[in-house]
């Protein structure tokens, strides 16, 4: 049975964020106008990796165990780690070391009580260049490779890129096959590819097919997309979205809530049951 | 965590002979097991948590809401009273775990703050024995998500709840939280029963990973209720080696309560 895997510290699992930090990310965030696309896209991972830290956390007392091994790559005027602070220039990297190294901590005022909340900062909005995709997926693929080796039963590694736009680099489906080539004893890795917008439109979210979709960008990142798993399928059903036989770990046309949602549901794992 | 607390003696007449037996998930060590189980055999009231891997203090959740099944009855029939009962687990547990002071928080310390303010989540399941008008023996039970009741007779499985054979477990089963604001949301997900049983029928309380494998088709079957009936600790724990080794049982906190209805007292005849 594949994607069956329980993770625990001799099984972590592996989580790759490719993150578009071209130019265009400049460009307000749908929904958002105060808020860049590159803001929003960093406090959403800001916010995914507290996260998976606090999942780790058995007891206040006790420092987070190791569960996962994590990567966030960013990819525009140049293409590498994304980390600020003790991290700079890490790609995978321990979720117990990532706990301990945050750049900042950020307060801020929660719009909905009014209360004060506070919270750590791992990741800086960037925004410059072109949209070097294929690379980014290629430094994912070479560290991968490294990983499943020594992680040879854990769960497999999930790649989930962010982007507004099309690759200038290369052709990414045929990236996300070797990618996917990449396997553990319980599965092949799985690709997401989330599309965020700068429009009001409907995002479309674990489509079963391209046909809907307007144009061949849009199509290249369905196609580099992974079909969805039994118990992905099962947590998105649980989260009202219709997902049909044949989904792919595929958003288009995101806000950022559903850049949100869509992360929680991709880096689910089975360590979240009881 | 196994708790023995002093029992009320209104079962005196009804002899019910129980063991619990679990196992940490591999790759674990026994500090680290997450479920938790209850026995208060004078009473007839038997609990069994299973806490969820993902929220902090889990294993601390699991045991106050066992212990707190026995210490503090409640009508297990009226989910009203489930939801009072669960809104007095979380304050007691709050008391017992403060919010930190956030404004605190830095680089060094956020996690430890961070976590500490965050609530717990287990699954449940709570069972009493009693007397029908007749003076049959009936089992009634409470539960929130996928810790199973199981009842055998011989060789044959009687009854299960809330799963029944070939259920589908998922990885997402309801749960109670620390969080007193949803105890009654807690409660409304909740299943709840009674039923008859007679002398020798073996009543089960199970997690999740084990009653999966106890209701699936690959799992315990015809003759295995009979092995179950009778294993001792050494002989539950090659059991569940022996499961792990083959992948036919998922790799968690394993966690049985056993129970015997004797056989002097009970007269009913079983449903």
């Amino acid at each position: 049975m594949s994607y069956a895997r329980r993770v625990d510290r001799d099984h972590p699992a592996c989580f790759v964020f490719l993150v578009d930090q071209s130019y265009s990310m400049t460009e307000p965030c749908s929904g958002r106008v105060e808020e860049s696309k590159a803001q929003a896209v960093a406090e959403a991972i800001n916010d995914l990796l507290y996260e998976l830290v606090m999942r780790c956390v058995k007891n206040p007392t006790e420092g987070p165990r190791h569960y996962y091994d994590i990567a966030v790559i960013g990819y525009g005027a140049t293409v590498g780690p994304a980390w600020g602070g003790n991290l700079t220039g890490s790609y995978l990297t321990s979720i117990v070391d990532i706990a301990n190294s945050p750049t900042r901590i950020e307060q801020r005022t929660n719009p909905a009580t009014g209360r004060s909340i506070r919270k750590p900062v791992w990741l800086e909005p960037t925004a410059d260049g072109a949209t070097p995709m294929v690379t980014a997926m290629d430094r994912a693929g070479a560290m991968l490779a490294r990983w499943v080796e020594t992680h040879p039963d854990s769960f497999p590694p999930i790649v989930i890129n962010i982007s507004d736009g099309a690759a200038t680099d290369g052709d990414p489906v045929e990236w996300a096959r070797r990618l996917e080539s990449l396997a553990t004893s319980d599965g092949s890795t799985l690709v997401f590819n989330v599309n965020i917008s700068a429009t009001e439109a409907e995002p479309l979210m674990f489509p079963s097919s391209s046909e809907a979709l307007p144009d061949q960008y849009a199509r290249q990142l369905f196609e580099a997309s992974s079909e969805l798993p039994p118990f992905i399928r099962e947590l998105a059903g649980m989260q009202g979205l219709t997902v049909g036989p044949g989904a792919r770990g595929f958003v288009f046309n995101a806000d950022i809530s559903t850049v949100v949602n869509f992360l929680q549901i991709g880096t689910a794992t089975h360590h979240v049951g009881v | 965590m196994s708790r023995r607390l002093p029992g009320r003696p209104r079962l005196e007449s009804v002899p019910l002979d129980a063991t619990a037996f679990h196992r940490v998930k591999r790759g674990g060590v026994d500090s680290e097991w997450e479920d938790a189980f209850a026995l208060d055999t004078a009473a007839g009231r038997y609990a069994l948590a299973d806490g969820a891997s993902a929220s902090v203090r889990a294993a601390d959740w699991a045991g106050h809401l066992v212990e707190g099944f026995l210490s503090d009855p409640f009508d297990l029939a009226d989910s009203s009273a489930l939801a009072e009962w669960i809104g007095r687990r979380c304050a007691e547990f709050t008391r017992a775990n403060p919010d930190p002071n956030a404004e605190t928080m830095d680089t060094g310390n956020w996690v430890r703050l961070a976590s500490s303010a965050r609530h717990s989540f287990a699954t449940f399941l709570g069972v009493e024995f009693g007397r029908g008008s007749g003076q049959d023996v009936t089992v009634g039970w409470v539960g929130v998500g996928d810790c199973c009741l199981l009842v055998a007779r011989g060789h044959h499985l009687l009854w299960s709840s809330p799963m029944g054979p070939g259920d589908s477990f998922g990885t997402h089963p309801d749960l109670i939280s620390s969080d007193a604001g949803l105890a009654a949301r807690s409660a409304g997900r909740s299943f709840r029963g009674r039923a008859e049983v007679a002398p020798d029928d073996l009543v089960l309380l199970m997690s999740d990973a084990l009653a999966e494998w106890a209701l699936g088709s690959a799992g315990a079957g015809s003759g295995s209720w009979v092995q179950l009936g009778q294993v001792d600790d050494h002989g539950f724990g090659a059991l569940i080696d022996d499961l792990r080794d083959h992948d036919r049982i998922v790799n968690d906190d394993v966690t049985l309560v056993r129970i015997r209805v004797g056989r002097s007292a009970a007269t009913g005849k079983g449903s």
